[in-house]
């Protein structure tokens, strides 16, 4: 596994109402996403089902993409993107991790973070005349940790 | 009526129109006007960004021309379930005051001049996100208040 934590600081700059930040994205089934990098201490093979911390606690394993959407799911996760919390270990498996990139986030509108039913996305980046999402990864994982998502 | 700022109206074809026009617009069985002065353009139907957490009202976001920006359906702040986007599936870029917004409709009608004379009140039921009732073409006509929509939106709808 490549450790993270140690690569530098986090290129974020405000420009007006967009940031640029360096980010993965990650291919789900049918969605692919951005995750700002410095939201992920780990990343490598996801880990076999029985799988614990080092302390022997099971580690907290989600596939990202049907937590997200309900339909994308389908094939196989084979990577994974580990957040250190501070007393769990939260694992989300994607099927492919692409490239780390800088990009430029738009935030969302606020008609649309209104109505956000959780704070997981932090913007989107144009890709392909497309919108990705950005996601705000320590937030889904400490909602996971918590026991606040099914 | 309406508090949109800089009218400009740019429909699919590429007319500029008159800011005191309606854009009439298709949902269903159902025609509704939309102020003319709110509508900066008419796009083609392209499958949105669905953004996780969000109710059914704002299906996704898309990009136009580097801006994101949220889609609302129409036919669920109206009440009506949702529907496979077809042909003639829009959306109308709509901007009011500090807010834009796609508006999914099922189709776009015509831009025309609606004589505010014939306007009524709208009944009852469906007050909360008409501005007045009219008709065209021998058509019952509802009336978008583009703001008491996206107050809707906002409040919960």
């Amino acid at each position: 596994m490549l450790h993270l934590q140690a690569v530098g600081q986090e290129l974020v700059h405000m420009i007006g109402a967009t940031a640029a930040t360096l980010a993965f994205e990650v291919q789900t089934a049918r969605r692919r996403y951005f995750v700002p990098r410095g939201h992920v201490d780990q990343l490598g093979a996801a880990p076999l089902p029985n799988a614990s911390e080092a302390h022997g606690r099971p580690l907290l394993t989600r596939d990202l993409g049907p937590l997200l959407d309900p339909e994308d799911s389908g094939a196989p996760a084979r990577q994974a993107l580990t957040v250190l919390l501070r007393r769990r270990t939260v694992v989300l498996r994607v099927q492919r991790i692409e490239s780390l990139e800088s990009v430029t986030v738009h935030p969302l509108a606020p008609l649309l973070r209104r109505r956000l039913r959780a704070p997981w996305v932090l913007g989107a980046v144009i890709r392909d005349d497309q919108p990705v999402l950005v996601l705000d990864m320590r937030r889904i994982a400490t909602d996971l940790a918590l026991g606040a998502v099914l | 009526m309406s508090d949109c700022a800089t009218p400009v109206l740019i429909p699919e074809e590429g007319q500029h129109g008159d800011p005191s026009a309606s854009l009439i617009v298709r949902t269903g069985i159902e025609w509704y006007a939309l102020p003319g002065a709110c509508v900066r353009e008419v796009i083609r139907w392209r499958a949105p960004t669905p953004v996780p957490g969000t109710p059914a009202v704002i299906p996704g976001i898309i990009n136009q021309r580097g801006s994101i920006v949220p889609v609302v359906d129409l036919r669920i702040a109206l009440g009506f379930p949702a529907s496979a986007p077809e042909r003639s599936t829009r959306f109308v870029l709509l901007h009011h005051e500090t807010v834009a917004l796609a508006l999914l409709v099922d189709a776009v009608i015509d831009l025309v001049l609606l004589d505010e004379d014939t306007f009524e009140p709208p009944p009852a039921g469906r007050v909360r996100l008409l501005a007045a009732v009219s008709r065209y073409e021998q058509r019952p006509l509802g009336v978008i208040d583009p703001g008491a929509l996206i107050a809707a939106v906002q409040e919960g709808l």
